[in-house]
């Protein structure tokens, strides 16, 4: 049973950060699209395509809104004695109904506004948008429920001003974020380059607006939620809130290059033609991703206890500083045979509540030398992997274009390493191992990362030449990058695990960033941004191997 | 305080974290996460106390506010036996109360599961000893 439900609660995560995700589509597309875009016949593609995804983000809100409620619901009947009628009148089953009527609601009015269009004359654009307006009302019960799940409704104090500021907090994001994607959306429609120099400048001011609102809610909540300085590093929440703010400020640095260039797009024009436009497109598409990375972190902080509530156990200034300290790394490994045999699942399942005999049995040296040792060749990897990728940045050292190659090795590397109880380096055989879903995961992990690293190795020599096998590397790498942060969390103050996050999130991080400037290398036009982007990219990696190389779990 | 039950990753050793370090590393994922709001602030009994007596009044106090109906508190008798202690009443919205009379001396452990009012489930463990004197 606890296997089933430790599933699911991981699965609960990931609903979500979907049902975060989709909502704050929702949210920013009905914002841009009644608000930002404007009427006439220049914008009217744009409104056609805008007011389409409205309708599609609203049924697939559906989909995580039902799986997550039906989930939480599972998760009590498995592990009580409730049965399905004592869980019909709970708070989180009526607001998660809510929140599906919204979406569905959203979905039948524009499947509506779309039909009476193709029945209606020519004046349709203008009648279309006065039924849309009927979107608000949806719109403000998916918020409602949207704030009903978060720690605002849940506190015994001061329920009413959270509550509002989440609320705010959330709309702002929509306005924002979300609105940054059907901005893309609108300009991928628009083919009028005034038209889309007037939709970058009316959409600035309600992204500048979002942003104001994002930052100033989220300095209240956090002083609410954290409330003090040794809180901040010392929790996994204080931690999870540290990687939305370093990606918040990067956000605001690309929404403040988006602001400049979007004011000045008359003359950029003027001088430059439509370059200026896809730039600003390129770093909207980077902001837009990084919103969603921002989301995904959400998602995860709203899974952890509030900062303010876990007194005891925090991790020190001293401790995160020693920790983190650069050390040599670790050059010899223990012999395989010294390592702590694999636990048959009879035993794991029943071990696993106990966290003496867990602590007893993860804190064994020889085990943490050789996770160590692992660690730091990965990383050593991968400080060439990122040395080679600058290098080929440069015409003249173009032979060092064969550095996706070093990925090959690291995933050797990981399969030698990762399953030492497995052929090669253990006792079971290779066919034998595959019996071990966990095992087998991490092979079939392997070898689609050996696919992507292949990817882009035709790529930098020049065997795959069309646009979508370049962008396979930085979609994986900042996926990759995403889901780290998604990773792990210490649910009380286990120090050792806390300060093991603190080093995946950096990573987490610098992962997203290298891909989605490898995004912005290959999605620009040649020029000075290209090249600078392209000499940038790789110091992430580099900074990643570098972690890597000093990562310590003792 | 009480401590909270461990996160899976507690239990995982580290030639398991380099696996999965590593594969993340790697850009695809292996999350594990915790999913988890309220937490248990101090209880009666307090974990690892011993009680004299054989009536027990159990009383749990949270960091937020608990869905009393959908939270449940299970005593694991030293013999192994679970059985659902039910709620005797609520006294704030965050706190689980509950009575068990009779019991024979030795080992025990309440296993608390509590649904906080934003829908997120936690649960944990508090053992305790009981010591008859008569």
């Amino acid at each position: 049973m606890l296997w089933f439900v430790q599933d699911f609660a991981l699965l609960a995560v990931i609903l979500r950060a979907i049902t975060l995700s989709l909502q704050t589509l929702l949210l920013g597309g009905i914002l841009f699209t009644l608000l930002i875009l404007p009427a006439g016949p220049a914008n009217q593609p744009a409104w056609l395509r805008c007011r389409c995804w409205i309708g599609r983000f609203g049924l697939a809100m559906t989909v995580p809104l039902l799986l997550s409620t039906a989930i939480d619901s599972a998760l009590l009947m498995g592990t009580t004695e409730l049965h399905l009628r004592d869980l019909l009148m709970a708070d989180y089953v009526l607001w998660g109904a809510a929140a599906i009527l919204a979406a569905l609601a959203i979905y039948v009015i524009v499947r509506a506004d779309i039909r009476s269009d193709i029945r209606a004359d020519a004046r349709a654009g203008t009648a279309s948008r006065r039924r849309l307006h009927w979107l608000w009302a949806p719109a403000a019960v998916l918020l409602l429920a949207a704030v009903s799940s978060s720690h605002a409704v849940s506190r015994l104090d001061h329920r009413v001003p959270l509550s509002l500021l989440t609320g705010l907090h959330q709309a702002g994001a929509a306005a924002w974020v979300g609105g940054l994607a059907f901005l893309l959306i609108a300009l991928a429609a628009t083919k009028d380059d005034t038209a889309a120099g007037i939709l970058l400048r009316r959409f600035v001011w309600i992204a500048a607006t979002g942003a104001a609102t994002i930052i100033t809610t989220g300095i209240w909540l956090s002083l609410y939620y954290v409330g003090s300085w040794p809180a901040l590093y010392g929790t996994a929440y204080g931690v999870m809130l540290i990687v939305k703010a370093t990606l918040l400020c990067s956000l605001l640095l690309l929404g403040g290059l988006n602001w400049a260039l979007a004011r000045q797009r008359g003359d950029w024009a003027h001088k430059l033609g439509t370059s200026a436009l896809l730039l600003v497109r390129r770093l909207a598409e980077v902001e837009t991703a990084i919103g969603f990375t921002i989301i995904l972190a959400a998602s995860s902080l709203t899974s952890q206890p509030p900062a303010i509530d876990l007194v005891d156990g925090r991790l020190t200034g001293l401790e995160i500083i020693q920790r983190f300290t650069p050390i040599a790394p670790r050059f010899t490994s223990p012999p395989v045979g010294e390592l702590a045999p694999a636990t048959p699942l009879d035993i794991a399942v029943p071990d696993y509540d106990n966290a003496e005999r867990a602590a007893a049995h993860q804190d064994r040296d020889p085990d943490i030398a050789w996770s160590e040792y692992s660690h730091h060749w990965a990383g050593i990897i991968l400080l060439i992997i990122g040395i080679g990728a600058l290098l080929s940045s440069f015409p003249r050292l173009r032979w060092a274009r064969h550095w996706p190659l070093g990925f090959v090795a690291l995933a050797i590397f990981a399969f030698l390493r990762g399953d030492p109880e497995n052929w090669p380096l253990g006792p079971i055989s290779f066919w034998k191992s595959f019996y071990d879903p966990e095992v087998l995961t991490h092979r079939i992990y392997y070898v689609i990362f050996l696919f992507y690293a292949g990817f882009e190795w035709g790529v930098q020599t020049g065997r795959l030449t069309s646009l979508w096998t370049a962008r396979v590397f930085p979609v994986m790498l900042a996926l990759g990058g995403a889901g780290l942060l998604l990773h792990n969390h210490a649910m009380g103050n286990e120090k050792n695990e806390l300060l093991i996050e603190i080093s995946h999130n950096a990573m987490g991080i610098l992962a997203v960033f290298a891909g989605l400037g490898r995004w912005l290398e290959i999605q620009l036009p040649e020029s000075r941004a290209r090249r600078v982007t392209a000499h940038s990219w790789p110091v992430f990696l580099i900074l990643i191997g570098c972690l890597l190389m000093n990562y310590r779990e003792a | 305080m009480m401590a909270p039950r461990p996160s899976p990753a507690a239990t995982r050793t580290p030639v398991a974290k380099f696996r999965t370090g590593l594969l993340m590393t790697l850009l695809l994922l292996v999350p594990a996460v915790a999913l988890a709001h309220a937490i248990l602030l101090r209880s009666y009994p307090a974990k690892h106390q011993v009680i004299d007596g054989k009536d027990v009044a159990f009383d749990f106090h949270f960091n937020s506010r608990i869905d009393g109906a959908r939270s449940t508190l299970t005593l694991v008798t030293p013999d192994g036996k679970r059985t659902a202690i039910a709620p005797t009443s609520q006294p704030s919205q965050d706190s689980l109360t509950a009575h068990a009379a009779n019991l024979a001396a030795g080992e025990y452990t309440v296993h608390w599961q509590a649904l906080s009012s934003d829908g997120h489930i936690s649960s944990g463990d508090v053992p305790f000893t009981v010591r008859r004197k008569d």
